[in-house]
């Protein structure tokens, strides 16, 4: 049964430059399972833990990260499951809100340090 | 200090019975170390075809070690059928479909990390954005 998640991003700068940066979007998703609702992983340092498997076919699930550290400058690394290539690198407090590919997965590494890691994801219906 | 604030909010009322999801995060974007904030930004909107092919939103850099881009990416196209296909170099990111958009962090350090999109089933307008590091731009491969 698909259900809807409504996820909205504001961005907003008005330090930067001479203008104001200030934008908000926001989107209806149909979403459907395999889905988790929030839960946390705490990843060691060169450790991985999976968030989203790869299913082995294509499709789409939103996700939701948010590294929990607070102390230390340790970081996590997003990469796919399938050749494990890096997107980026999620430092202390920050979030991500990705559509990844199904059939690439989703894993955490950890940088420097234990970092507990808070996700949650829904699968596109 | 460059302060670009970054704030996500995910609800729904019908995901789980009984109760009602709210999700909310924010963070500054912060260069790697996290004391000096990201004061580059590109920005911009366009139509993607299909004719297209592959297109660069952003090529990979050479400097930057350590670099902690961030990446807004909308595809406003209205088809449900329309997506916009995000990838890093070969690797597939995932797909945007009519509405949908993404924020996520970018290693713009890596000379592999080119940002590529792609439109699949029509014509796809989209907006982005773009915080980053000082950089040095290589050649595509």
């Amino acid at each position: 049964m698909a259900t809807e998640l409504i996820p909205t991003l504001t961005i907003n700068d008005t330090t930067t430059f001479s203008d104001t940066i200030n934008f908000s979007v926001t989107d209806s998703l149909s979403v459907t399972t395999p889905a988790s609702s929030l839960t946390t992983v705490s990843v060691a340092s060169t450790a991985t833990a999976t968030i989203y498997a790869d299913s082995g076919s294509n499709g789409t699930a939103f996700v939701f990260i948010k590294n929990t550290n607070t102390a230390n400058a340790y970081s996590v690394d997003l990469r796919t499951i399938n050749g494990t290539n890096v997107y980026g690198t999620l430092h202390n407090g920050e979030f991500a809100f990705i559509p990844i590919d199904t059939n690439e997965g989703l894993q955490v590494l950890g940088v420097d340090g234990a970092v507990v890691v808070e996700y949650a994801y829904w699968t596109k219906a | 200090m460059a302060t670009t604030t970054a704030s996500v909010s995910i609800s729904s009322s019908d995901l789980t019975p009984g109760t009602s999801l709210n999700i909310n995060a924010s963070t500054t974007c912060m260069k790697a170390g996290l004391t000096t904030g990201l004061e580059k930004i590109e920005m911009g909107k366009n139509i993607l075809t299909t004719a297209n092919g592959t297109t660069s939103l952003k090529l990979a850099t050479a400097a930057g070690a350590d670099g902690a881009g961030k990446v807004y990416l909308c595809n406003n196209a209205t088809d449900d059928t329309f997506y916009i296909r995000l990838d890093l170099h070969d690797t597939i990111v995932g797909r945007l479909y009519a509405g949908d958009w993404l924020f996520l962090p970018w290693s713009q350090n890596d000379t592999d990390n080119e940002l590529v999109i792609q439109a699949f089933g029509g014509s796809c307008p989209y907006e982005y954005a773009i915080f980053k590091e000082d950089e040095t731009i290589v050649a595509g491969s």
